[in-house]
């Protein structure tokens, strides 16, 4: 496997992490389908976790002495994502999302648009 | 503690593959009134929490490529140190529109997502 599409994938995905905190994964899932076809879904899913779970610990490390981390607030949902975590790794295997997916990505678009000043 | 509910929701979602990133900042900034870069602080700190748990779990039913991970990770550190600084530089406003793009992308690439599979397996056989 070449070495170029990993350095193009990392630091997209890295860059991505960073700035918005969050979204590097999808850089990375466009990044590894392609780069290795044929892999089940659900490898790739947790490789990417993997792999932004460690970009996250260096954005949130800039953005800590940045000041732009509500330490308090930030444990009180870092908390409730442990048990949330879980749940939605168990539902994963078991539930068909589909539908719930495609209501969330409306919403995604709709405040997206509302963000970006559309409306 | 209505905060927590709505943070074991959003990770329970973003666990199954729902939403992702995008949900709790959406939360944080259009009804807790919270700056968009100190939403995506309390993001990244929900991730890290999300994503440990749930790697517990994933840890033991998939194959992870280690190796990959470590040259990714290794890259993917230094682009998120700039992207970090990038954003804590940038105009609030700026940095919201930025935001609001990943969004309305992240929701088209879900609806359009059987099409865009299509096409791409067409367009990787017709390489070969």
């Amino acid at each position: 496997m070449s070495i170029t599409p990993i350095i193009i994938a990392g630091l997209g995905a890295g860059f991505v992490n960073g700035l918005l905190g969050t979204g590097g994964g999808i850089v990375l899932i466009f990044a590894l389908n392609y780069m290795l076809k044929g892999e089940k879904n659900k490898d790739i899913y947790a490789f990417t976790l993997c792999v932004t779970l460690a970009l996250s610990l260096v954005s949130l490390f800039v953005y800590a002495r940045k000041g732009a981390v509500d330490f308090t607030e930030s444990v009180r949902y870092g908390l409730a994502a442990i048990p949330g975590g879980i749940i939605g790794a168990y539902l994963l295997d078991r539930l068909n999302g589909k539908i719930v997916k495609k209501i969330f990505a409306v919403l995604l678009i709709v405040a997206g648009a509302n963000m970006v000043g559309i409306f | 503690m209505f905060d927590f509910v709505i943070g074991v929701l959003i990770a329970a979602l973003a666990g199954m593959g729902v939403g992702g990133g995008g949900l709790l900042v959406l939360y944080l900034v259009f009804i807790k009134n919270v700056a968009q870069l100190e939403a995506q602080g309390i993001n990244l700190v929900f991730f890290v929490f999300a994503a440990s748990s749930s790697l517990l779990y994933h840890i033991r039913k998939r194959e992870i490529r280690w190796k990959l991970a470590v040259m990714v990770i290794s890259v993917g550190v230094v682009g998120a140190y700039f992207g970090a600084k990038t954003a804590a530089a940038f105009d609030p406003q700026v940095l919201r529109r930025l935001f609001g793009g990943l969004m309305v992308l992240s929701g088209v690439i879900v609806l359009l997502g059987g099409k865009i599979k299509r096409i791409k397996n067409n367009f990787f056989q017709k390489r070969g």
